[in-house]
């Protein structure tokens, strides 16, 4: 009776399978895309910064990435990469064009990428988009936030405009906090990386290796 | 009592359904495509509108040619909405003077292009300025090694209009507001139907 049955509707049976299959496949790619969003978007949201008083208006900035922000775009663009501690964030400033930027210092501890040979021994300036200056706060979502002592993880480009000077690699996306010998950061690729430090740095190298 | 295996009422239904072999595979490749998973946004918009639906704007971009910022203004002019760009002339970029310009400078960041926005107590806009990033090499015509200024301007027009960036490569990588782009890459400066949707819309 059973063996009747699959003669029967074998090619009905193979149809509902592949089909199966495939509402598996794009259902499961589906639900990992949506699953990478939301953690991002939550990531984030929590990066947004908090409007100080006396500031009476956001200026909203987007932008549009060179390239997907996947964790290997992130790593290949850089030039430096380095663990290290926020020494300072310096208030905003308008660039001779009025485009606000705040710089980050950092004190660097560790370099996993260092295309400049810069020194362990001084402090890298980071220049960052956005901040609060004249009543005004400019920021945008995807731009990373830094706090003074703050221990991170962060892939660097060099400015082509100010010597000496970097930016983040992708924004938010090349800016890692770390606490303990956890770290925590974004792919577009792969959603929230929250690992180890070790684990991280493993998978840094492994990047570079291919780059 | 008569019993049924339940081999036979499967093979009763695929029986029927052979007569209906198209309706079946319509069915299959409907539950695909609205899978409960499909959470990418057809438009996102953050809110804010031009409140005469139009917005003049001014160049700062010396040496580019101006048809490479007003045909992006045309595309969304032709969106079917009432909403209108229009190029008022040329200008030198400062942020806050209430004039929305185009620009093009050295900017320290990763980004190809910034777009700012202001807006009054209303909600209502006041200001949207893009800035070209001269770190990056700029083409006209889908150069491959070049980014193109039509299909990034056209894309950074979304955001004068308050439409967000979209960052699904399953389901907006072919939209203009898609968040990212290539060298050579043309296909931002034609607008898919949900950015279409997005700028009819909100006006």
């Amino acid at each position: 009776m059973k063996k009747e049955f699959l003669r029967k509707n074998v090619w009905y049976l193979s149809l509902g399978v592949v089909a199966l299959a495939v509402v598996t496949f794009f259902g499961s790619k589906l639900y990992i895309e949506n699953q990478h969003q939301q953690e991002i978007s939550q990531y984030l949201e929590k990066n947004k910064p908090v409007i100080p008083a006396g500031y009476e208006q956001e200026i909203i900035m987007h932008g549009l990435f060179p390239d997907e922000p996947t964790f290997t775009h992130v790593i290949s663009s850089a030039d430096v990469i380095l663990e290290g501690t926020v020494f300072d964030v310096t208030p905003a400033y308008s660039d001779e064009h009025g485009i606000l930027y705040h710089d980050v210092v950092i004190k660097p501890e560790k370099f996993l990428e260092n295309t400049p040979q810069l020194s362990a021994k001084e402090n890298i300036n980071v220049t960052v988009l956005g901040g609060g200056k004249d009543k005004y706060i400019s920021w945008g979502e995807d731009l990373p936030a830094f706090r003074k002592g703050e221990k991170v993880l962060v892939a660097l480009a060099q400015s082509g405009s100010k010597a000496g000077s970097y930016y983040v690699s992708y924004d938010a996306y090349g800016k890692f906090t770390i606490e303990g010998d956890r770290i925590v950061g974004i792919a577009s690729d792969q959603g929230l990386i929250d690992t180890t430090v070790a684990d991280m740095e493993k998978r840094i190298k492994a990047e570079l290796a291919n780059k | 009592m008569r019993t049924t295996h339940p081999s036979q009422i499967i093979s009763a239904i695929l029986l029927r359904l052979r007569h209906h072999a198209g309706l079946f595979i319509i069915l299959l490749v409907g539950i695909i495509f609205l899978t409960p998973t499909h959470s990418a946004q057809a438009y996102s918009y953050l809110g804010h509108k031009w409140s005469n639906s139009q917005a003049g704007f001014y160049l700062d971009i010396a040496g580019w040619d101006p048809a490479l910022i007003q045909g992006p203004a045309s595309t969304w002019n032709n969106a079917g909405s009432p909403f209108r760009f229009k190029l008022l002339g040329n200008n030198v970029y400062k942020p806050g003077d209430r004039l929305n310009t185009v620009a093009r400078y050295v900017i320290n960041s990763p980004k190809l292009a910034i777009t700012n926005y202001r807006w009054d107590g209303s909600g209502n806009l006041t200001e949207a300025d893009t800035i070209f990033n001269m770190n990056y090499g700029w083409g006209c015509c889908g150069e491959s090694d070049l980014y193109d200024v039509k299909n990034t301007m056209t894309h950074e027009f979304g955001h004068w209009l308050v439409l967000d960036d979209l960052y699904s490569w399953t389901w907006d990588r072919n939209k203009t507001m898609y968040a990212s782009s290539v060298p050579g890459e043309t296909k931002k400066r034609t607008l898919e139907t949900d950015d279409i949707n997005g700028i009819n819309y909100i006006y």
